[in-house]
């Protein structure tokens, strides 16, 4: 039967594809491999400022001495380029790299015109031109403005790309839908990682990050990350602020402002229908070690309340070998948070 | 090898059984004398029923009267319905002394059996004989000219102008005359299968060495063929039947024909001298259609039955054709001229089809063609986890056809076509945002008539009125990035052309050609998908995950009146052909700006007109020499998914393509040909990206680019004889782009430097047929990735890529073999054949793909050996 299923996947076109998979779970040069944000989604108005966190690893676990430099671009993406961005954010001659800050830390505040360059804001018409095109949203219906990062590691520069996340408001909307958006619509928070467990055989394990995860040589051991369930519904002083609560209606949940942490219902205005809809993020891991392999590189999560984590097999080397592994989580939203856990092969 | 027993009344007299019982019960009234027949008639034998050799018998119940006369007849048991006619006609002119009851004449009734003696297998003929007569101005026998057809047998006039040429397929067949006083004429012929047609052609001769010359002109009373293109390869459906790689599918002899690049595996772009996929237009007689291939390019939408011949036209066509840059596929089709009922049955791993065809008198006949795909069928059979991964195409098409011949030369034809396909295909994943879905869903129908009058003096006329629907719907899912876009579309349109010879040295063509679409498009999704030429990117990279949305409608209009004429000098060697068609235009798009909620819609109306000249120049510098040499310029409208004001822009305008031709056609042996044709095209006004970094509103696209292709085709060209045909076509091209006059000249993303294409066919044995095809291509160019960077965002790699379309991916060659076989299956005919794609098993590369870190670049190999069986049944 399988030979059947190749011939016809033959005569069906497809060709021979070749295996060119390559294993983006194993750390061994430095290399970052997640940014955060704090918050997660901002106004951009020059004043809010935003923290930004690198994990940075190598070989040997997390690194916080590798130069990192970072930089706010400033350089809308022409419509011919299919990048996420506008390839002049790569190069220090464009002009468009704004320095803000160096390390595994940076802070910096978002210029107010990141709206006009990276969302739906276009300036206005002048002398009679039509007006500009603005940015189409992307598929949660938000707007991004690029941070870049160059790592300086042992063989060469690398280049990193953020997008972080900012409040636009809606453009070519009625009054109404606009004002129902602003009131209804909640900043992004950074997903929570609840609990990080392995399971085996015998049982559940909670791991603690400042205790190794003990293993034996090629063990296969279930690692699960949780994150917090978000309600199907809002009701008032649950201590969470979603798509259906504002903060004059309910200021207990939303002033200041408390997200779930997890797979967060928020609001999202369908073009297509012309309405105010209610989605609910997705969730992604991305799982890394210093030594030994997983199942997957990737796991994750549809837009489910009643998923509350991802799982996936680690298998531990060969040889005894104390090593670090760290899982990535990312919301749909930009939103991000991570986790490193030792562990010691005996 | 038919007869017939005459007279042999081996059919018993019985007598009938009602009149024989009563006779035997009541005693009375007796039958004192049985009827003798006195006058036999002899039935004639039906000519179109295929019979096997023996005696065909139908039992007829026959009344006479007292008189002896016949009165009713009745059939109780049947041979078939012709030979059922034609007894009944022939018992009814037979003639009885009187049968006496009781001494008295009396009418009785009486079974007779009337049997037909077969002595010989019958067959139904299919082909047909030409014959006639060549006579010059004075009406004189004009001896040793030689008649040819394209393709076909050729003879010699007798000393009395007579030719004939036997056994001829029926349908339409072009002839020419020459001879060592006569310019070459050529002209059509329509052979009826199991006839002889009688033809007589009047010539004027040039003047013999000594002889004053006062008669220059040459003198044709049958139609002369204007032929406008000068660079156009016409294969016929029984040879392009035969050209290995096309699994008898006529259509896709395309391509193997010069100019033409050879498509990337599954996707069936038909890319003719540069010019772009939705560039060259493709009409089923002078109707357009939207598509030549079911999805994955394995079939085209037209059954192979009903085809009469393909020709492409790469460049530098006439006037009647328009609204494409690139060039021209025309597909003739007919409804097959057999008497009777007949049909074909056909199978292989692809899909199964039917046809069957009834003549109804002499006028009418009716064909009904079917195809439907069997390969989603073995995929389901195989488990539902192929289909995930593999594009399964399921596709299906049909014709209806009526043909009715008016008069001798008038004929209307009534055609419906439809064709439908649906594919989809995903890959699952653990990550929902690595997991994908592809999904294509189109259909087009159509409905025409076409009318022909030939008045046989050189006036023709053709009509043809079509409308027709269509739908396209894809879908697209990268994680949670969804791209829709969808199109319903109706067209309306006439093709009217009427050509006359006005004089013995032009003859002029004169049409119309009126097209009016409307479209309801919706599209959601990124920009970046469906890519566009002259898109930077890697095979698989995942689309852009910015959002829009835009739905609108747009109708257009184009009225094109054309006018061409075909100046015959200098004995018929030089032939112009200056030609003007004129194409108003209009446009009319729903939305001008992209939706604002609380507003409404504004909308836009365009019109352009479009003026286009073209000339086309032949000249037969020597009777083994043709020079040939076209320009001409043409337009095309933007395409309608690029209207839109959020993806597109409304206002774009027609792009503008100059085509040039120069060549020459050498008849370096009698049946070998050689063509030489130098060709380039200039373009300009062509749709691009908008390459600013802040573009306008409804701005995405701009009529910014610009495009050049230089090149050089020959063809090499071997016609049928001695059972053997094929050619050999190669072309070097140079095809390139420019975005805007920002931007540097690139190479074209459908750029072939290299195209070289080999068909030979022999058929060593009859019915024994075997063939080959061999190609070598230059691989299409890509962009090389030369960096990566993390994108944390999104945790995966993105790609920094190189100069653009600065690699080119391996040539690819392969060797194709076809063998069939034809076999008698009692009077019907059978086919099995074989075909093995790529015998060499060549790792042919067809696409770069990149690993996930972009750090290992491999490519997506072409099929490996591939044998393919199929079979047909003829009856």
């Amino acid at each position: 039967m399988d030979l059947l299923k190749s011939a016809l996947a033959a005569v069906l076109l497809v060709g021979c594809v070749p295996d060119l998979d390559s294993d983006e779970s194993t750390v061994v040069q430095a290399r970052v491999l997640a940014i955060q944000a704090e918050p997660a989604e901002v106004t951009p108005n020059g004043i809010n400022r935003t923290t930004y966190r690198a994990l940075i690893a190598d070989g040997n676990g997390v690194r916080a001495d590798v130069p990192l430099s970072w930089f706010q671009c400033i350089a809308q993406k022409p419509l011919a380029e299919l990048g996420p961005v506008s390839r002049d954010c790569f190069s220090t001659e464009s002009g468009k790299l704004v320095e803000f800050g160096s390390g595994p830390e940076a802070s910096g505040a978002l210029p107010s015109s990141a709206c006009s360059l990276f969302g739906p804001n276009p300036p206005l018409a002048v002398g009679g031109e039509a007006p500009g095109r603005p940015v189409d949203a992307d598929q949660t219906g938000g707007y991004k403005m690029p941070i870049v990062t160059a790592l300086q590691g042992e063989a060469g520069q690398n280049i990193e790309l953020y997008e972080q996340r900012i409040i636009c408001g809606l453009v070519g909307v009625s009054r109404e839908v606009s004002v129902a958006f602003a009131t209804r619509y909640h900043a992004n928070a950074n997903p929570f990682i609840a609990e990080l467990r392995a399971v085996r055989a015998g049982g559940s394990l909670l791991l603690a990050p400042d205790q190794p995860l003990e293993l034996a040589a090629n063990e296969e051991v279930q690692l699960e990350v949780l994150w917090p369930t978000c309600p199907e519904s809002d009701v008032c002083g649950d201590g969470l602020c979603g798509p259906d609560e504002t903060a004059q209606a309910c200021a207990a949940d939303c002033q200041p402002l408390r997200g779930c942490g997890g797979q967060e219902r928020y609001l999202r205005y369908d073009r297509q229908e012309s309405e105010l809809v209610t989605e609910r993020e997705s969730m992604r891991a991305a799982w890394y070690a210093t030594h030994g392999s997983y199942d997957f590189e990737r796991t994750g999560a549809e837009p489910d309340p009643t998923i509350g984590g991802t799982g996936n097999t680690f298998r531990a080397p060969s040889s005894p070998v104390s090593g670090t592994l760290w899982v990535v989580l990312r919301d749909s939203r930009g939103g991000v948070t991570f986790r490193s856990q030792p562990f010691v092969v005996r | 090898m038919k007869s017939f027993l005459p007279f042999l009344l081996r059919a018993s007299l019985v007598w009938l059984a009602l009149a024989a019982t009563a006779f035997a019960q009541k005693a009375a009234p007796q039958l004192t004398k049985p009827p003798a027949l006195t006058k036999f008639v002899e039935a004639p034998e039906p000519q179109d029923e295929p019979t096997p050799a023996g005696d065909v018998g139908v039992t007829l119940m026959v009344l006479i009267g007292a008189d002896g006369k016949v009165g009713d007849v009745k059939v109780t048991q049947s041979a078939g319905q012709t030979f059922d006619d034609a007894a009944v006609a022939a018992v009814r002119q037979f003639e009885f002394s009187p049968a006496e009851v009781d001494n008295k004449p009396a009418a009785i009734n009486i079974e007779y059996r009337y049997v037909f003696t077969i002595r010989e297998e019958k067959v139904v003929p299919t082909t047909g004989v030409l014959a006639g007569i060549v006579k010059d101005l004075d009406k004189k026998p004009v001896a040793g000219v030689k008649v040819e057809l394209t393709g076909g047998p050729s003879t010699i006039t007798d000393a009395d102008g007579h030719f004939r040429i036997p056994e001829l397929p029926a349908g339409k067949v072009t002839l020419t005359l020459s001879g060592d006083r006569l310019t070459p004429l050529q002209t059509e012929e329509t052979v009826v299968a199991g006839e002889e047609l009688e033809v007589a052609y009047k010539v004027a001769l040039a003047a013999a060495p000594g002889e004053p010359s006062d008669d220059l002109e040459i003198l044709v009373t049958a139609p002369a063929a204007l032929q406008r293109d000068v660079v156009s390869t016409k294969v016929t459906a029984e040879q392009a039947r035969s050209v290995p790689g096309a699994q008898g599918d006529v259509v896709r002899v395309v391509e193997s024909l010069p100019g033409v690049a050879r498509s990337a595996l599954g996707s069936g772009n038909l890319v003719v001298w540069g010019a772009g996929p939705d560039d060259t237009k493709t009409y089923v007689d002078g109707v357009p259609i939207p598509r030549l291939y079911h999805e994955g390019g394995l079939r085209s939408t037209v059954y192979a039955g009903v085809v009469n011949s393909v020709e492409l036209v790469p460049g530098g066509y006439g006037a009647g054709y328009g609204r494409g840059l690139g060039g021209l596929l025309r597909v003739d089709t007919q409804t097959p001229d057999k008497r009777g009922t007949h049909g074909q049955l056909a199978v292989d791993v692809f899909d199964a089809s039917g046809m069957v065809t009834q003549t109804m008198g002499p006028r009418l006949r009716a064909t009904a063609a079917g195809r439907v795909s069997l390969i989603d069928q073995f995929s389901k059979a195989l488990g539902d986890d192929v289909g995930e991964y593999v594009p399964i195409p399921r596709y299906r098409d049909a014709q209806l056809r009526a043909s009715y011949k008016l008069k001798n030369n008038d004929t209307i034809d009534l055609v419906g076509m439809l064709s439908t396909d649906y594919t989809a295909r995903g890959v699952p994943n653990p990550d929902p945002a690595l997991r994908t879905r592809e999904q294509r869903d189109s259909a087009f129908y159509r409905l025409y008539a076409r009318y022909v009058r030939d008045d046989g003096r050189g006036a023709r006329s053709v009509v043809t009125p079509f409308l027709g629907f269509g739908t396209q719907t894809i879908k697209n899912t990268y994680g949670s990035t969804t791209t829709a876009l969808s199109d319903d579309d109706y067209v309306v349109g006439l093709r009217a052309s009427h050509t006359v010879r006005a004089s013995s040295f032009l003859t002029l063509e004169g049409g119309i050609d009126i097209l009016a679409e409307g479209h309801d498009v919706s599209r959601r999704g990124s920009l970046g998908l469906p890519a566009r030429e002259g898109d930077v990117r890697v095979f698989g990279q995942p689309p852009p995950d910015t959002i829009g949305f835009d739905s609108f409608k747009t109708t257009r209009v184009s009225v094109a009146p054309y006018l061409e004429g075909d100046f015959a000098l200098f004995k018929d060697r030089l032939h112009i052909v200056p030609g003007l068609r004129v194409d108003p235009n209009f446009r009319s798009v729903s939305r001008k700006v992209p939706p604002v909620e609380g507003r409404p819609d504004v909308g836009l109306y365009a019109q352009n007109l479009a003026v286009e000249p073209r000339i086309a120049i032949r000249l037969r510098a020597h009777d083994k020499l043709a020079l040939h040499a076209a320009t001409g310029i043409y337009h095309q409208q933007p395409a309608v998914a690029d209207l839109s004001s959020v993806f597109g822009n409304p206002t774009l305008g027609t792009s503008r393509a100059v085509h040039t031709v120069l060549g020459a056609n050498i008849q370096a042996m009698e049946k070998l040909t050689v063509e030489l044709t130098g060709f380039a095209t200039f373009m300009d006004d062509l749709t691009m990206r908008n390459a600013t970094s802040a573009p306008r509103n409804a701005e995405a696209l701009l009529n910014s680019g610009q495009g050049r292709t230089f090149g050089v085709q020959t063809l090499v060209r071997r016609e049928l004889a001695d059972n053997v045909f094929g050619w050999v076509a190669y072309t070097l091209m140079r095809s390139e782009r420019k975005n805007d006059d920002n931007q540097p000249w690139r190479l074209f993303d459908f750029d072939q430097t290299h195209v070289l294409s080999t068909v030979l066919v022999w058929t060593p044995l009859k019915g024994f047929e075997v063939g080959t095809r061999f190609r070598v291509a230059s691989g299409y160019p890509r962009t090389a990735v030369i960096g990566t960077y993390y994108d944390a965002l999104r945790d995966r790699a993105q790609p920094v890529f190189g100069g653009q379309n600065d690699y080119r991916i391996p040539l690819f060659i392969q060797l194709d073999l076809r063998a069939s076989q034809t076999f008698k299956l009692g009077d019907t005919q059978g086919q099995v054949y074989l075909e093995v794609q790529n015998v060499t098993n060549r790792q042919n590369q067809e696409e770069l793909v990149y690993s996930p870190d972009f750090t290992r670049r491999g490519s997506i190999k072409s099929l490996p050996i591939l044998p393919v069986a199929g079979l047909s049944w003829t009856f």
